[in-house]
This record gives structure tokens, C-alpha cells and sequence, in this order.
């Protein structure tokens, strides 16, 4: 054949385009099981700081006030900034607390936005009031 | 005039210079991918130039190392105003699993003023196109458009 490439020009002519994506028009959804943004039930959770030690990027602090009440108020934040998505604390959280949900577009101008924090509140143990010292009997002699 | 149209066909058609800051190659290879047919990132005008110089959006990857520190603030110093700045991954952010090591001299905005976080590691080229788009509105604020 004189143009070797005359057949693929003419085959793409009619081929459908290659751009798969229609973004922004939808977003198309994440592979099954992809580690998209945090996702942080603190109802759930118990403080046991599994998750901060298995962090490699440190990326969850923990914040604790005590309130008037006296009670510790225990704030738990992810920065997805920080975080490499490796789902250790998911896996490691024995009260399934932190999930990664499959949203991966996560695009801010301002990194406060980046931040996935919850609340809960630690009551103060009530100490059961202390039986009164009975006096022991008298010894006899 | 002449500048009007100037002015407003490169807001219609910003080009990106990418620095590749010490990352570990996933974030630069999403990046190539959102360049590439099947996600056609310059169907919204976006370009890849080949120096600072000509660039409008400057994408950063990765979390600056003692080797590149200087080559980053090379290239933003290069890049004409305004510019954006965008940091893809999470390694420029916060510098990621690399945080505290001998080597590393980031995050990037020890260094520059970050506009744009694309959060990932590495993030899917949907969301890079997500954060390019973002950048663009910024850059016509920048410009004083609209
Ligand atoms: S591992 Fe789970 S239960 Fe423990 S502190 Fe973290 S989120 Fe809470
Ligand atoms: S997914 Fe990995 S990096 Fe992210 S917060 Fe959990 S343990 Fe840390
Ligand atoms: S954010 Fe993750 S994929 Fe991107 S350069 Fe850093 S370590 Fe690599």
C-alpha cells in the first residue's frame, strides 16, 4: 500500500472518542474498595488511641478539655493532608470507627477545609460514696 | 485592544509547569495521565510548557528535599505573576510518611504561598483535573477577571 496509514486515519475517523471522562460533568465512581476521604463516627469511638499510634504519617491529634462539668471533651481530627491513605487506623479500629469512603475528590484552597475532626464527650467516672468505716469489735481478752 | 483579547484568550488557556519536588513518581504519573487522551485535561485549555517561564499554573508534587529545595524556588522565582500554585498529593502539603526525615526540607508552603491542595496520595487524575480547574478560577481573580 502506497499510504500505510490511510486505513488507521480513516478506522479513527470513525472511532469514538478516547476521552472516557466527561468530568465535571459526572464524576465517575472510584474503583471498588478505593481509600478515598475519612470518614469519623465518634459515637463510636473509645479513645483507646489505636489509630494515632499506628499512623505512619501522624496524621490524627487528638485534642481533650475539660469542661465545667468536669467531663473531658475528646476531640479526634484526620488531616487528609497528612494522611497517605493506607487504611491502617480503619483496620486497626476495633469499634469500626473510621471508615475511607470512595470520595476521592478532595480539592481545597484553604487546608482547614482538609480537616475531618468529631467530638464526643468523656463523662467523669461517678465514684460510688464509701461505706462508712464500721469500728471493728473489741477484741476480747 | 489588542491586549483585551490577549488578556482574555489566556485566561480561556492557562499552561502548567510541573516540578516534580522529590515525590515518589505516583503523583507525576496521575499527572501525565489527566494530560493524556482518555482524560483530555487540555480540553479545558490547559497546556504543559516547558519552561517556568511561559507557565501560569505551577503544579508541585512532592514533598521538597534538600536536592530540589533550590530548584523549586528556581522555577516559582522564574514563573511571571501571578501565578497559582498547585500542590498535588499530600507530600507537598505536610511532606506525608517522608515527615521529620534528614532529607526533607518541606512542607511546600515553608516555601511559597500554596493555592490550590489536591489531597491523594496519589490522588486519581479526576480530582488533579478538579484542583486544575479550581486553579483557574484563581488565577482569573489573580488577573483581575470577572
Ligand atoms: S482506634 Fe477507633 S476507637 Fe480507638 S481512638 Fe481510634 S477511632 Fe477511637
Ligand atoms: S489512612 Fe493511614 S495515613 Fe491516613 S489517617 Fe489512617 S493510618 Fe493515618
Ligand atoms: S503524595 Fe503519595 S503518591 Fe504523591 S508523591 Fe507523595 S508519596 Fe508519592
Amino acid at each position: 500500500m502506497v499510504l500505510p496509514y490511510l486505513e488507521e486515519a480513516i478506522k479513527n475517523l470513525f472511532k469514538r472518542p478516547a476521552t472516557r471522562v466527561s468530568f465535571p460533568k459526572e464524576i465517575p465512581p472510584a474503583a471498588p474498595d478505593y481509600r478515598g476521604r475519612i470518614s469519623y463516627d465518634p459515637t463510636l469511638c473509645v479513645n483507646c488511641g489505636m489509630c494515632m499510634r499506628v499512623c505512619a504519617p501522624a496524621a490524627i491529634t487528638k485534642t481533650v478539655e475539660r469542661n465545667e462539668d468536669g467531663d473531658d471533651v475528646i476531640t479526634l481530627s484526620f488531616d487528609l493532608g497528612s494522611c497517605t491513605y493506607c487504611r491502617t487506623c480503619a483496620d486497626f479500629c476495633a469499634r469500626k470507627a473510621i471508615k475511607l469512603t470512595e470520595d476521592y475528590v478532595m480539592v481545597a484552597t484553604n487546608p482547614a477545609d482538609l480537616i475531618v475532626s468529631g467530638t464526643f464527650v468523656k463523662k467523669k467516672p461517678v465514684i460510688p460514696p464509701k461505706p462508712p468505716v464500721q469500728p471493728l469489735p473489741k477484741a476480747e481478752a | 485592544m489588542f491586549k483585551k483579547l490577549i488578556k482574555k484568550s489566556a485566561g480561556k488557556s492557562p499552561w502548567l509547569f510541573h516540578v516534580n519536588a522529590g515525590s515518589c513518581n505516583g503523583c507525576d504519573i496521575e499527572i501525565v495521565a489527566c494530560l493524556t487522551p482518555r482524560y483530555d485535561a487540555e480540553r479545558f485549555g490547559f497546556k504543559l510548557a516547558g519552561t517556568p517561564r511561559h507557565a501560569d499554573i505551577i503544579v508541585v508534587s512532592g514533598p521538597v528535599t534538600s536536592q530540589t529545595k533550590e530548584r523549586v524556588l528556581r522555577v516559582l522565582a522564574q514563573a511571571p505573576e501571578p501565578k497559582v500554585v498547585v500542590a498535588v498529593g499530600s507530600c507537598p502539603q505536610s511532606c506525608n510518611v517522608f515527615k521529620g526525615s534528614y532529607s526533607v526540607e518541606g512542607p511546600l508552603k515553608n516555601l511559597t504561598h500554596v493555592d490550590v491542595e489536591v489531597c491523594g496520595c496519589a490522588p486519581k487524575p479526576e480530582a488533579i483535573m478538579a484542583g486544575l480547574v479550581e486553579a483557574t478560577k484563581i488565577l482569573r481573580e489573580k488577573r483581575g477577571e470577572n
